[in-house]
């Protein structure tokens, strides 16, 4: 096949992903008891479903010869009945238990999940949709989730069945043993590891049309408008077509393979079938004592099918685990990699005296372009500081310098002094930070706003949200403070998300308030109102905030413009107003004077 | 379990009876392969040679190749069916997204719409290739071997028959049971689920709060009551699936253990026990599938239900050709008593209300309010993306409209919203939009126009650079100055339609975009929606809107100072008019 060198070193690629693994191994070895139950329970499953065959296959076998009475049969009667039990109340055990297993392990994956996402700062703010990603690692938890229950489990338990067959059948034919375990190899090696070379080439095919098909169809959803009015459905109607259709033949190439694939081992059952049956008659058509079993072996086969089956499809499965897996192994190879040297921490100061960037210059790489050259800015205790420039030049870059999450490549920033290295640790009890999407958890408005302060008294919280200008809207709600804010806060609007997220951090009564966008997407007259509530809230603070728009800045001790990494004008407002024509002509554009 | 919907289905009745055909000879084959295996083992048990073995095991083997063979057959008409109809379904969905609009797109949500186009159709196709087969074999499967162990042995197919409707009622039951239960633990268990999502995503929200560790024990014990929640929801599906395996394997060992006696006793021999006792567990695998799949095809049922509710939504009708020959320094468009009504708000609100408007030649209109007031509602139905109720008069240089969903009307406009769309593609490619044969000169000159040149020049490619997702990305002012650009290149769409462009970008962005659109109002008509006042110098007439209804109209000149509609949201949005600094 032409696909095999493309996918040789894919398969390669899926043992890199198990070696030096954090995500997956370490649990096997854990709770192995339990877990040794569980295949235990699944081999009796199958023993069960072979044994009532067997045991009714000789029951009827030796009734035919007219034994004197019934007590001749009470034991096959008895085992028949018991193993009809015995199988559904073992795969039941079976299924309860390894649900269990699994759920128990996903509890602590997501621990260690949010553990090692929570260590990696610099994670949560390279990726600009964090949130995307985010979401993307949560599926990758629930792909391990079927990982387990549906190709770890189902193998090795066909496995074990494999072993047992071949000793049971060892005892009485050693050479018909060697032969039945080396048709199973076929079975249970040869054709998965073809399944899964195939499903891997079907995979990164798949995956990647799916991915462009998304991105094609959605950016022509969103500029449906423009379709509409230039009538150009058919265009607008064959969006993603080629994707879609690439992936139909991929996919159906695959279903055909399955098919097939599925074909060939029923072949393979069937010819061990009537390897069975000659087998039989050759070792037990001797005597009619022995030929009452034969009905039972040849019988006893065809459940077990039921049992090596799957194993080729759970192989066919494991690209899109170890994708999901690799991705977590990536995350957490980032995350160590990631790790700062561990810098001695100092207190939080009890006032801020002056913050400052002393010529900082910050790139998020040697060939990406310098957000920050050689930019200074001493900040005093208590001012009020405007940032302003052109989105993507580095705006928010600033506040995330400050707070440590990102590093420049030359200069320093310092807090009183301190370097902000050395005040990660004091961090939450210095800075209030507001970024541009502030997320709402899908919690009561009060456990929202609590965040800030977990002992806030409900005063405290009211008082908050006179503040922001939204206690009215709260009161008006029937459950008040108790009233959940929806997913993602969809509840509220974008204005109201932005003014409850505020509210949190003014809770937190830090010393000094870091805003990015406040009020991006408000319209003139909630910015208005709400810029008023900031000026009066950061009184006793010091407040950076950057800012698209000039309302606010009448109360503003600084307001710089960034250009290109550079300040391009700086100055107390009310100066710039007065002696920059540029200055001038922004404010009156912007408070839009008729 | 099959939907209903499927047998609207073109070509369904052929579908059918070719898997009822395979389904058959199947069936037949299964009868077949179980007397050959069952004639063998007879052969054996009567201490026979090897040569009487051979013909039952031909036809053992033959019959298990042909059922197998079925059973690829089955699979692969089933698969094609699904994935014929999966392109057949797949235009007609988008196109009914088009029809329908980008207003109703925008109420549905672009996500849930490219959802069921992407996922939903995989869910259809899925459900389809699934339940089909099933289907037949469900029917013909134990009807054949029913019969066929009647006729051997009445004893034993009246157990069988008699645990058949046994099993549906347990099913039923449990199913019932299970419904209810986890109907009820649905809203724990999703909410339970989602919950550690929501901690995922906002756990840079946590970190900077300080209280990221206090989470982590929140974590492994809200993850402790999912596990809970799902084993009970999970404890009832398997307890179903435990009672129909029950039933199964006890209606066999029933069955064996009713034989043996009978063997003893005399009254049959061995050939018809042995065949019922391989033909009951094939009675009862079609129904052990069926409910193994059940919660696999569930999914697609409902997906193909919304696929259906969508095709099935009534689409705007188009109005009809005029004869007009496009905007022009002379045109009129006047309205008259327009009323808007979103479908799903209540009946005796109106988005819009009694709208009264007129332009002429290449008038700039301002439509200014404060959110929430109508004015993105107007500006969609005059795009034609949102229809006005019955009653409305519409005229264009004195012919009547029904609506602007009207195709030489659209052919003369330009929308362009907060956030114009800009696809995976070069910059050129963006700018040709409307005008796909337009030459390169024409292009740059367009670009240079929109005040494109000094960003292309500071790209390497130009013009050539790709732009979009996953590719370069563009600013907001950038992504204006090409919509800009593309309306600049067609110069047959004489009438602007803006929607707040500007709200999104920064101060010095919208400064430096103002100076730009400005000499393109000249020569056209521009209806510009905002809530930016500046915007409001460059206008003739200035329509403001308050709860869907006009309050006010006329010039600048005409409405300030009035102490009117206007004067009150001036003083409200600008507040300080008089600069602030001026008298420090």
């Amino acid at each position: 096949m032409h696909t095999s060198q493309k996918t040789k070193p894919r398969l390669r690629n899926y043992l890199r992903a198990w070696h030096n693994d954090h995500w997956f191994w370490p649990y096997l070895k854990q709770n192995k008891l339990r877990l040794a139950l569980i295949f235990f329970v699944g081999v009796l499953t199958f023993i069960c479903a072979g044994a009532l065959m067997f045991t009714s296959g000789y029951l009827i076998s030796k009734s035919a010869t007219h034994p004197f009475n019934i007590l001749a049969v009470y034991v096959p009667v008895v085992l028949t009945r018991a193993f009809g039990i015995g199988r559904p109340a073992f795969k039941y055990l079976e299924r309860i238990n390894s649900h269990n297993w699994v759920l128990n392990v996903v509890s602590k994956l997501r621990v260690q999940l949010y553990r090692t996402l929570a260590k990696d700062a610099a994670f949560l703010h390279e990726h600009q949709q964090t949130g995307k990603i985010f979401g993307l690692l949560a599926d990758d938890l629930d792909h391990l989730e079927n990982f387990y229950l549906r190709t770890i489990f189902p193998t090795i338990v066909a496995y074990l069945v494999w072993l047992l067959v071949t000793i049971v059948m060892g005892i009485f034919t050693w050479l018909g043993a060697i032969a039945v375990a080396l048709i199973l190899a076929v079975v249970l090696i040869v054709v998965p590891m073809l399944s899964l070379r195939q499903a891997a080439s079907g995979y990164a095919v798949q995956k990647a049309r799916k991915a462009h098909e998304y991105t094609t169809v959605t950016e022509h959803y969103l500029g449906l408008g423009d379709w509409v009015i230039t009538h150009r459905q058919d265009r607008f109607t064959a969006a993603g077509n080629d994707d879609a259709s690439v992936t139909q033949q991929s996919v159906a190439a695959q279903e055909r393979f399955q098919r097939w694939r599925n074909f060939a081992i029923q072949v393979i059952f069937g010819l061990l079938a009537l390897g069975l049956i000659l087998g039989t008659q050759r070792l037990l058509g001797g005597s009619q004592r022995l030929a009452n079993y034969s009905a039972a072996v040849v019988l006893s086969l065809f459940p077990l099918i039921d049992c090596f089956l799957p194993v080729a499809q759970a192989m066919a499965e494991v690209p899109l685990y170890s994708d999901s897996l690799a991705h977590l192994n990536e995350l957490s190879a980032s995350v160590a990699a990631a790790a700062p040297a561990p810098v001695a921490q100092a207190d939080a100061p009890a006032a801020i005296q002056e913050i400052k960037f002393d010529h900082v210059t910050f790139a998020y790489g040697p060939d990406q372009p310098k957000l920050l050259d050689d930019f200074s800015l001493t900040v005093h205790g208590r001012e009020k500081v405007a940032i302003l420039g052109p989105s993507g030049e580095g705006k928010t870059t600033i506040l995330q310098l400050l707070l440590g999450d990102l590093t420049p490549q030359k200069g320093q920033i310092t807090v009183n002094g301190i370097p902000v290295a050395q005040l990660q640790q004091a961090r939450p009890a210095l800075f209030g930070y507001l970024n541009q999407a502030p997320f709402l958890f899908n919690t009561t408005i009060r456990a929202n706003i609590r965040l800030g302060a977990s002992d806030a008294a409900d005063d405290a919280i009211w008082a908050a949200l006179q503040a922001v200008g939204l206690a009215d809207v709260v009161r008006s709600l029937p459950a008040g403070l108790d009233t959940v804010v929806t997913e993602s806060g969809q509840r509220f609007s974008g204005g109201q998300q932005q003014r409850l997220a505020l509210a949190r951090i003014l809770l937190k009564k830090t010393p000094v308030l870091l805003l990015d966008e406040p009020t991006i997407g408000l319209d003139p007259i909630t910015e208005q109102a709400l810029m008023a509530m900031i000026m009066q809230a950061s009184t006793d603070r010091t407040l950076i905030w950057v800012t698209h728009h000039l309302q606010g800045l009448e109360q503003a001790n600084q307001a710089i413009f960034l250009t290109d990494g550079h300040i391009s004008m700086a100055g107390r407002p009310a100066t710039l107003y007065r002696d920059n024509a540029r200055f001038r002509a922004l404010y009156a554009l912007d408070v839009g004077q008729l | 379990m099959i939907d209903k919907s499927l047998f609207q289905f073109p070509r369904i009745r052929r579908q059918l009876m070719v898997l009822s055909l395979l389904s058959f000879i199947q069936a037949a084959a299964i009868v077949a392969q179980a007397i050959g295996l069952s004639q063998a083992l007879v052969a054996i048990w009567q201490l026979r040679k090897i040569s009487a073995l051979l013909m039952p095991m031909l036809v053992f083997f033959s019959a298990f190749i042909l059922r197998q063979l079925m059973d690829v057959a089955k699979n692969q008409a089933a698969t094609h069916y699904a994935d014929e109809n999966i392109t057949r379904l797949r235009p007609l969905i988008q196109r009914q997204y088009f029809r329908l609009g980008p207003a109703y797109l925008h109420r549905t949500g672009t996500g849930s719409a490219v959802t069921v186009v992407i996922d939903g159709l995989d869910q259809v196709k899925t459900y389809i290739q699934t339940v089909l087969p099933k289907v037949t074999d469900m029917i013909f499967v134990p009807l054949l071997t029913l019969i066929y162990v009647f006729y051997e042995n009445w004893v034993s197919g009246i157990v069988l028959f008699i645990m058949l409707p046994l099993i549906f009622f347990f099913m039923a039951i449990l199913g019932l049971a299970a419904r209810a239960k986890s109907n009820q633990q649905y809203a724990d268990f999703t909410q339970l689920n989602n919950s550690f999502v929501d901690t995922i995503l906002g756990l840079p929200t946590l970190k900077m709060l300080g209280v990221s560790d206090q989470y982590e024990d929140q974590i492994y014990s809200v993850s402790e009551r999912f596990r809970q929640k799902t084993m009970s929801v999970i404890k009832v599906a398997l307890t179903s699936t435990f009672a129909l395996d029950f039933f199964t394997t006890l209606a066999i060992a029933i069955i064996a253990v009713f034989l043996g006696y009978r063997l003893i006793d005399g009254s049959i021999v061995l050939y018809p026990a042995l065949v019922s006792l391989i033909l009951a567990p094939e009675f009862f695998l079609p129904i052990r599938q069926f409910g193994d799949d059940y919660h696999a095809t569930l999914n697609g049922k409902n997906a193909l239900q919304q696929v259906n509710d969508l095709l099935a939504t009534p689409v705007p009708p188009v109005a009809q050709a005029i004869d007009w020959a496009g905007w022009g320094a002379d045109s009129q468009l006047t309205l008259t008593s327009v009323d808007f009504h979103y479908p799903d708000a209540a009946a005796d609100t109106l988005a819009l209300h009694d709208i009264h408007l007129q332009a002429a030649g290449m008038a700039n209109i301002a439509i200014i309010g404060r959110s929430g007031s109508g004015k993105s509602t107007l500006m969609n139905l005059l795009a034609g993306f949102n229809q006005p109720q019955q009653g409305a008069r519409i005229t264009l240089d004195g012919q009547p409209l029904t609506s602007f969903n009207q195709p030489q009307w659209q052919d003369s406009v330009s929308y362009i919203p907060q956030d114009p769309y800009i696809f995976s593609a070069t910059i050129a490619a963006n700018i040709r939009f409307y005008v796909p044969d337009a030459s390169d000169a024409a292009v740059q000159q367009a670009a240079r126009q929109a005040g494109l040149t000094d960003w292309l020049a500071a790209l390497p490619a130009g013009l050539d650079t790709m732009i979009g997702e996953g590719q370069r990305g563009i600013s907001g002012g950038q992504a204006q100055r090409i919509a800009v650009a593309r309306v600049l290149l067609d110069h047959h769409r004489r009438i602007l339609l803006f929607d707040e462009p500007t709200a999104h970008l920064d101060i010095e962005t919208e400064y430096e975009l103002k100076q730009t659109l400005l000499p393109l109002f000249q020569d056209h008509l521009v209806i510009f929606a905002t809530h930016r006042l500046h915007w409001l110098t460059a206008m003739d007439q200035i329509i403001v809107l308050e709860h869907g209804r006009i309050s006010e109209q006329g010039t600048l000149a005409q409405l300030r100072g009035t102490g009117g509609a206007l004067d009150r949201l001036v003083a409200e949005m600008g507040g300080k008019q008089d600069a602030h600094f001026a008298e420090n």
